[in-house]
């Protein structure tokens, strides 16, 4: 067989941004080149900021979780002081991993390699036998990423030193974290019982597909006809009802209008309707009519480059991509819900979460099988090079079921990964409904 | 605690000592040589210093934990004073070098009551307790140590419901806690047992022991490490993290 040889990556166009016609198309060898994940995880993954987890996995002092994070193994832990911390988990003797438990309580974390031990401020506590090493030695401590820093609860990371800092980075994605996280008095939580779950499909197909809202009533089909079987009415303007935004450095959402949040749950009961009523109507004299219309509408955010944030009102989703081989990722969901919330509400929120989430449930299986097969076609991505992503270019308000949102994430991507630049695709701005302000600042106690 | 090969026995020199709250007592103690990983107060309830004692802090010694043991009685000392007395015990330690942060008191049966106590009181480096009584008499805040607690389902003083109670209390406590329930075995699981599930308690809770010491206990700074505390930029920054 012969194939045609590979154009250099540094030369090659992997967007194809042509306001005139206008056409927006990805060319698809981005999902198979090892060069382009070898480029994104240089200047991406090692460049920006990355989510971690939320400060509220971590309730009491010395807890910890491990995970990746660019592929790089990290303890995410609470110190001594209270003080979220994150290291490198990796032995500075030879090099074993420090923690090989996904999650615990620890105050000192012994290396099972030849015995090191460090606190959870990362400190070197005991060497065995350490007389050998002489009286000058230079004890190491545990390494740090670059940067750390969280907003309302969620911890980034980044590799990089020089990065801006975290809440410029985060843009107006900022504002879409306040609209989930002002769902509670006391502090959104995020709940333990972790999906997770693996696709055989380059990470970014996951990216576009978590604020795809054009394909939710095709794919999804089997699930809407449970929800509807359950006693739920489904109405096609309150799908429709939604935007998609630009929120800066590569961020973006599809946002419902006020009420959408509801519409993907099964039925409540009276009593449950009237708790979340009620509920809301505190926020409303807490913040304004304006901002809780708002919290009342479902989003699908993404930060670029790898976490999404779900809210659909009754269940908030925060799902973490990674990256493993150009044609395999991991994915990991957690749920975040008020904890004061009585017992029907977060009934159904977990309900939603299975069933609809959970990599067994109604909905996702259906996503991973969709780009499992966009994978698997991508094999002919010399025959067919391009995929189109430009539903809503030519529109003056862009929907949710459009595109704009991945285009964004595009652009910004193209930008990193190969140094080129695309001005901001214009629309008007959205309906004053989907741009109620806040109207008084919450009080700092309760952030997070 | 089974082994295969006998390893050499020590055997525990015996004093009387005068602990707070508690009178004269006999104590039982195992020191080691060189830099020992940690100490334990070590508290029998009812006639175990001569019977239990010995084998649990050779078991110890093992692991590196030099160990006091006391035999606080049945039950009949006001938790204040176990209390009082576990502060003695420490005071002993600290003639050798121990400060509370390197010393774990673990108890059995009424001094896994006391243990549980001094967990609440003082600030160790862990706590555990085999089969304490009346864990829901007395409201005990765990506000710096780390405390374990483990319990046989058949145990005639604590029920399996009190025990689930006891860990909803101790969930919003700002220290950590765990509580562990055996099924189908007696307040004296960690005697061991020929059959499966008094085997694998015994197992189990002798494991778990040892790894809440491991993961809490602090480690005592060797000489060398003296030296390179004493070296230490005190303008090093260690991350501050991000916080809350
Ligand atoms: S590699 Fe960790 S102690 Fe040697
Ligand atoms: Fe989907």
């Amino acid at each position: 067989m012969t194939q045609t040889p590979t154009a250099p990556t540094e030369a090659f166009r992997f967007i194809d941004d042509d306001r005139e016609s206008p056409r927006f198309r990805v060319n698809r060898r981005a999902m198979v080149d090892p060069e382009v994940f070898d480029r994104e995880r240089d200047r991406i993954f090692g460049q920006v900021w990355l989510y971690v987890g939320h400060e509220t996995e971590l309730s009491k002092p010395h807890d910890f979780k491990t995970r990746d994070v660019a592929g790089r193994p990290v303890i995410f832990a609470r110190d001594k002081a209270g003080a979220i911390q994150v290291w490198i988990n990796s032995c500075p003797h030879r090099g074993a991993m420090i923690c090989r438990e996904p999650a615990g309580n620890a105050r000192f974390m012994t290396c099972f390699y030849h015995g090191w031990s460090f606190n959870t401020s990362g400190k070197l506590v005991s060497v065995p036998g350490d007389t050998s090493y002489g009286p000058g030695f230079q004890r190491p401590g545990l390494a740090s990423p670059a940067r750390l820093d969280s907003y309302r609860g969620f911890v980034f990371i980044s590799f990089n030193p020089d990065v801006e800092d975290l809440v410029d980075y985060l843009a107006e994605a900022k504002e879409f974290l306040d609209l989930v996280c002002d769902q509670s008095e006391v502090g959104m939580q995020v709940l333990e019982g972790t999906h997770e779950y693996s696709v055989k499909a380059n990470w970014k197909l996951l990216v576009e597909n978590s604020y795809d809202g054009y394909h939710a009533v095709s794919t999804h089909q089997r699930y809407f006809e449970m929800v509807t079987a359950s006693g739920v009415e489904l109405d096609a303007a309150t799908l429709g009802d939604s935007i998609g935004v630009d929120l800066g450095n590569g961020h973006g959402a599809s946002v419902g209008g006020p009420g959408t949040g509801g519409v993907f749950g099964r039925p409540l009961s009276q009593a449950g309707e009237a708790e979340k009523e009620e509920r809301f109507e505190g926020f409303r004299t807490k913040y304004g009519g304006a901002w809780v219309d708002r919290m009342t509408g479902a989003r699908n955010l993404v930060i670029f480059p790898n976490l999404v944030v779900i809210d659909l009102v009754m269940g908030v989703v925060i799902r973490k991509i990674d990256p493993i081989r150009p044609d395999y990722m991991e994915v990991t969901a957690w749920e975040m819900v008020p904890p004061e919330e009585g017992e029907e509400l977060k009934k159904q929120r977990l309900d939603n979460f299975l069933t609809f989430w959970g990599p067994g449930g109604l909905a996702s299986p259906d996503d991973v099988e969709a780009l499992e097969t966009c994978q698997r076609s991508f094999a002919a991505h010399r025959e067919l090079e391009w995929s189109d992503v430009s539903r809503g270019m030519s529109s003056p308000v862009a929907l949710g079921s459009d595109e704009l949102q991945m285009r964004t994430w595009w652009r910004r991507w193209d930008q990193l990964v190969n140094d080129r630049e695309h001005p901001v695709e214009p629309h008007e701005p959205p309906s004053a409904r989907f741009r109620g302000e806040r109207a008084e600042l919450q009080e700092q106690t309760t952030a997070g | 605690m089974e082994r295969e090969a006998p390893l050499p026995r020590i055997e525990p020199r015996h004093f009387v000592a005068e602990l707070e709250g508690a009178g004269p007592v006999e104590v039982a103690e195992v020191r080691l040589t060189g830099i020992p990983r940690g100490a334990v107060a070590l508290l029998c309830g009812g006639d175990g210093l001569a019977t239990q004692a010995p084998e649990v802090m050779n078991a110890l010694a093992e692991h590196g934990y030099e160990t006091l043991a006391v035999d606080l009685g049945s039950g009949s000392l006001a938790r204040a004073d176990a209390v009082a007395a576990v502060r003695s015990l420490l005071a002993l330690l600290g003639e050798r070098g121990w400060g509370a942060e390197q010393v774990g008191v673990v108890g059995y049966g009424a001094g896994g009551t006391a243990a549980f106590a001094a967990a609440g009181a003082l600030s160790l480096g862990a706590a555990i307790s085999l089969s304490p009584r009346d864990v829901l008499a007395e409201p005990v805040a765990l506000t710096s140590t780390p405390w374990l607690g483990m319990f046989g389902e058949h145990d005639e003083h604590t029920t399996p419901e009190s025990v689930v109670e006891l860990g909803r209390r101790l969930a919003d406590a700002p220290c950590f806690s765990r509580v562990v329930i055996y099924p189908g075995v007696g307040a004296d699981y960690f005697r061991g047992a020929a059959d499966a599930l008094g085997h694998a308690a015994a197992f189990d809770s002798w494991q778990r022991l040892v790894e809440w010491l491991n993961a809490r206990v602090s480690p005592r700074l060797s000489p060398y490490a003296e030296l390179w505390e004493l070296r230490r930029d005190p303008s090093d920054p260690s991350p501050e993290g991000s916080v809350r």
